[in-house]
């Protein structure tokens, strides 16, 4: 309904402006004239009315239409939120920034690109229709401008499309290919200089579509803008040329030129939103390919005696195959050199990446999938963008006092203002803080299982030894697996399992 | 408006001097596009005239004007084309200047600005940041130009055929910027009042998204998702409330030229029908003509309007990358000679201070162990000898670095060790050999040009070992070595140690290492501490 309220106000705000111009000329000519009983006031009346309106329809249209386009932004993104549930996005991280704008892109077709072309194509249907009612001189030739202005438009959007999808393919090129420069950045130096000039990736190619992609704009407008002189200059030809008998004097001649004259404002616009129109379909585009992985959430199991893992793994890792056995309650480390699969495999035992072989509690196998109260503590503890009384409860209810008291036992006690927003605009926490809050909240939820990823890693003597303390204690009440490359010599686990690499 | 002064300002001082830009196409480019709207406004003199001959005159206009209004119209026509033309091609110059300065920064820098941000940071330097500089010069500047020149002469012709008229535009014609910044200031009073909120819900979608797996662990997803909505809904309310005052600064121009439009028809009516008698006597001619060229006093202005949105776009892009756009010292891409022959001797000062030494002494085939706790500059010191960092010394020859991350390129192993220059299979398996992975080698399928994305997972210290023959092949005599073994276990450790030992011997090392070594390894021990550089161990200075 709003979409459509958009529309309509562009075509008022647009048909009131080329009203204004031809009645204000046919106006002028036909004072110029002065027939007798011309009644002069109503057309200043309407001219003046007409002012207002375009004044107005142009305001409302601005503020529906991005009114609309904000509606239609957010609804699209719990939509996809929602359809997100329970799975992930394989994909870089940018690319899922990218997801804010294109829903943007998706909802801003209204305002950028149908508006234009509604109010174009409108205000070239009525015009001609009404000057071939009225019976106005060279009413037909406004016909003419309609095709000129359909074909350059069709032409515009299927070129323009077809460069869009190049200007995909060329970004993901370039993203690619720079990539693998960018992170070998540390062995440049073994070329010479000139050779390092030459490996740099360049974006020529893709300033190059986009450049044709402006050029396709502009010489639509420019042909356009041409051919519509033209038709008026023929007009005014065959009128020096042609004996046209009795309409000398007509103030109703000036139509049909001044609406040529001036076509290329009133229809120029419409070029301008091609850029709209491509982003929309890559916006639909890039969230209909996007690549969602499923996760299977597996309701709590029971854990009170052993989990017995036989032959198990990462899919993802074929070759890992370990065999173990862990008590419900304690503390084990996973060792071995990065490139063994330790990641993984703790993944593979949450649940979080789906697995082979066997995994066993207490004697029976539960369904495969993430378990509940199963926690993979990764190596840097995401972060919402939230206070950080969210940050722990995750919006589930826990009294101020239970969150201190969590705080202070993982040693985050000089956060104190529950109320404080983290995260980007807010406090940076610093490793450490992150690793204990992500403590925090797998303590306030009771979990049974953490599988923590390199706990010690950029963490100080002092932090270590805080932290295998706190992983000490906890570990009476649950399972804790820690993945490290580093063994600080403090910690004292029930056993160790060294992963080697794989080949 | 303070603002667009720094920001031309800064392009002036940094892109324009050193001539990637030349001003000249600018002013180029302003020109054409003001002779066409005086083309224009010549030939709406014509059309008008035709107009007078046809309507009120009951007869055929002439050809002469028709002839005179055909050549305008062409000649506006072409001019216009002709500015499309050249804007295209003066943006693409403007492209390739940028890119090249910001790879000449790369180059200069190397890893000591590469790894202060992600590639992801990188990529929208290119693909987002320099052409937003670029249209931001040759689309909003250039109209910048147009849109002051061109209200300028419409008005003066204004004037010069009925001072009424004009008057009053002139009179009327200030108003619209001083109703413009009454409207920016109060949209930016309350984009701060609302800025906290409005950035903090605005992030939320992104930043959920990237927390799925946390949120499916915790079964924390339908709670979030009704925030969310929550969220976004204050997000809208509160942004309707900026940008609704925002939008007024577009309808107060629309306002204006509009109202102008309608007055100036019905009193050029009126004046036709003798109601009013105000200055010179109007025809259909001199009236229609008023009527066709006044709006030219808005529609540039309102041009401008469309491209106001690059103007935040090149700030963003002038605050993100425009250090790295800046021209480089002369000499700092000169190639280095291959060896270090001179002993050197140097005090090193770092820009800003972030280094400084004491007077230093390095000889060829000198072996300095690197010590200080970490964050005290160790890395900065092999990056100020590796010429990365700007300041007063650099070693006058090629250098070999090794990091304690192998660089692993997707390609064969073959391609791997050829990455400077292509040696021969020979020469390639000797190396390997001596860097102890002749076995692995032979246990691979495709030997040599096996690609290592299919090597099943290869380990960090068979990594660091392809590095470190990397370094082998390379002609540098010196190698600086930033805790090569830092991410192997302690067994890799000693004998990935041993081997840059033996390996290491003929040239000049420094070794930044935490673990220990055998002192008698080295010669000299450098021993940094807080950003400063002292020689604490080793033959004193001369």
């Amino acid at each position: 309904m709003k979409a459509f309220f958009t529309v309509l106000l562009a075509v008022l705000h647009g048909g009131a402006g080329l009203a204004i111009l031809i009645v204000s000329s046919w106006f002028i000519a036909a004072c110029a004239v002065a027939p007798v009983n011309f009644n002069y006031m109503l057309p200043a009346v309407v001219i003046r009315a007409l002012a207002l309106l375009r004044i107005g329809s142009g305001y409302a249209h601005m503020w529906v239409g991005h009114k609309h386009l904000l509606q239609l932004t957010s609804l699209l993104r719990v939509q996809l939120f929602e359809r997100l549930r329970a799975a992930q996005i394989r994909q870089r991280s940018e690319e899922v920034e990218a997801l804010a704008s294109h829903t943007e892109a998706i909802a801003a077709v209204w305002v950028g690109w149908v508006s234009q072309q509604a109010s174009a194509v409108l205000m070239l249907l009525v015009s001609a229709v009404t000057l071939l009612v009225l019976d106005i001189p060279f009413a037909g030739w406004t016909f003419a401008l309609g095709v000129i202005w359909l074909m350059i438009m069709a032409i515009l959007c299927v070129q323009g499309l077809t460069l869009a999808k190049v200007q995909v393919l060329q970004e993901h090129e370039f993203r690619e290919q720079s990539d693998v420069v960018l992170r070998s950045v540390a062995i440049w130096h073994l070329k010479t200089v000139k050779e390092q000039l030459a490996q740099l990736p360049s974006a020529q190619t893709l300033w190059q579509t986009e450049t044709s992609q402006q050029r396709l704009t502009l010489q639509s407008m420019w042909v356009f803008q041409g051919l519509a002189w033209a038709l008026m200059l023929i007009i005014i030809y065959l009128a020096i040329h042609t004996q046209l008998e009795g309409d000398g004097g007509n103030p109703l001649l000036l139509v049909v030129p001044m609406l040529l004259l001036s076509a290329g404002d009133w229809l120029g616009r419409s070029f301008n939103g091609q850029p709209a129109l491509n982003r929309y379909v890559q916006g639909k585009q890039a969230l209909k390919t996007l690549p969602v992985e499923p996760l299977q959430l597996t309701d709590a199991v029971s854990l009170s005696d052993t989990l017995k893992l036989t032959d198990f793994g990462s899919v993802n890792l074929p070759e890992q195959k370990v065999t173990a056995k862990f008590d419900a309650c304690g503390l084990y480390l996973i060792g071995g050199e990065s490139g063994a699969g330790k990641s993984q495999f703790l993944q593979a035992i949450s649940g979080l990446v789906a697995c082979h072989g066997q995994r066993l509690c207490d004697g029976v196998v539960p369904d495969d999938g993430l378990i509940e109260g199963w926690l993979y503590l990764e190596q840097q503890p995401v972060i919402l963008a939230a206070t950080l009384r969210h940050n722990l409860t995750l919006g589930r209810d826990f009294s101020a006092t239970q969150l201190n008291h969590v705080l202070a036992k993982v040693g985050l006690a000089q956060l104190n203002d529950l109320a404080e927003w983290l995260g980007p605009g807010g406090r940076e926490l610093s490793g450490g803080e992150r690793k204990r809050l992500g403590i925090a909240r797998a303590m306030l939820i009771h979990s049974p299982v953490w599988l923590l990823d390199e706990p010690f890693e950029g963490l100080d003597g002092a932090a270590v030894s805080q932290l295998v303390a706190l992983l000490q204690s906890e570990a009476a009440t649950r399972l804790i697996i820690i993945a490290s490359h580093v063994y600080p010599a403090e910690l004292q686990c029930k056993d160790t399992l060294v992963l080697s690499p794989l080949s | 408006m303070k603002e667009s002064q720094s920001l031309v300002r800064w392009f002036n001082a940094t892109v324009t001097r050193q001539g990637v830009a030349s001003r000249s196409t600018l002013f180029l480019l302003v020109a054409i596009k003001t002779t066409r709207l005086l083309c224009l406004i010549a030939g709406y003199w014509l059309f008008a005239a035709m107009m007078h001959d046809w309507v009120v005159l009951a007869q055929q206009p002439d050809m002469s004007d028709w002839l005179g209004l055909a050549a305008s119209l062409l000649l506006a026509w072409l001019l216009q084309g002709d500015a499309y033309h050249r804007t295209l091609q003066a943006k693409s110059d403007l492209l390739s200047g940028l890119e090249k300065r910001f790879a000449e920064r790369l180059v200069a820098e190397q890893t000591s600005l590469v790894s202060t941000q992600s590639a992801y940071f990188w990529q929208s330097v290119w693909t987002r940041h320099i052409s937003a500089l670029v249209h931001w010069r040759y689309d909003y500047q250039v109209q910048q130009y147009v849109a002051v020149l061109t209200p300028f002469f419409a008005l003066l012709f204004i004037m010069v055929v009925n001072p009424v008229v004009g008057g009053s535009l002139l009179i009327t014609l200030p108003l619209i910027p001083l109703f413009m910044i009454l409207v920016g200031k109060g949209a930016a009073a309350l984009q701060r009042k609302h800025f906290v909120a409005l950035t903090r819900l605005g992030s939320l979608f992104v930043d959920r998204l990237t927390a799925l797996g946390l949120l499916a662990s915790f079964r924390t997803h339908q709670i979030e998702q009704k925030l969310l909505k929550q969220a976004s809904d204050d997000l809208n309310e509160r942004t309707v409330k900026v940008v609704g005052v925002a939008f007024l600064s577009n309808t107060v121009l629309d306002f204006f030229a509009t109202i102008a439009v309608a007055l100036i028809a019905v009193f050029i009516g009126f004046s036709l029908l003798g109601e009013f008698s105000l200055g010179p006597a109007l025809t259909l001619h001199s009236g229609l003509w008023l009527l066709l060229t006044a709006p030219l006093l808005f529609s540039e202005l309102k041009a401008l309007g469309q491209f106001y949105h690059q103007k935040a776009e090149a700030e963003a892009a002038r605050d993100a990358a425009g250090d790295w756009l800046a021209p480089l010292n002369t000499g700092q891409l000169d190639e280095p000679a291959n060896e270090l022959t001179e002993p050197q001797q140097f005090s090193l000062q770092l820009a800003d201070n972030l280094l400084t030494s004491q007077l230093l002494t390095l000889r060829p085939g000198d072996w300095v162990a690197v010590t200080g706790p970490s964050g005290s500059g160790k890395t900065l010191l092999l990056e100020a000898l590796a010429g990365q960092r700007t300041g007063n010394y650099r070693l006058p020859c090629r250098v070999a670095m090794l990091s304690q991350h192998p660089v692993l390129l997707p390609a064969t192993l073959r391609e791997n060790l050829n990455y400077q220059r292509t040696f021969t299979t020979a020469r390639l398996e000797q190396v390997l050999s001596d860097v102890e992975l002749k076995t692995w080698l032979d246990s691979l399928p495709g030997g040599l040009d096996t690609p290592l994305a299919e090597v099943p997972a290869i380990s960090g210290g068979q990594a660091q070992r392809l590095a470190l023959a990397r370094l082998l092949l390379s002609d540098a005599s010196v190698w600086l070595l930033d805790e090569p073994t830092a991410h192997l276990p302690e067994a890799q450790n000693h004998s990935l140690s041993q081997l840059i030992h033996t390996l290491g011997q003929g040239r000049t090392i420094l070794w930044v290492s935490h673990k220990t070594l055998p002192d008698d390894w080295f010669n000299r021990t450098w021993q940094v501490e807080n950003r400063r550089v002292q020689q604490t161990h080793g033959e004193a200075v001369s």
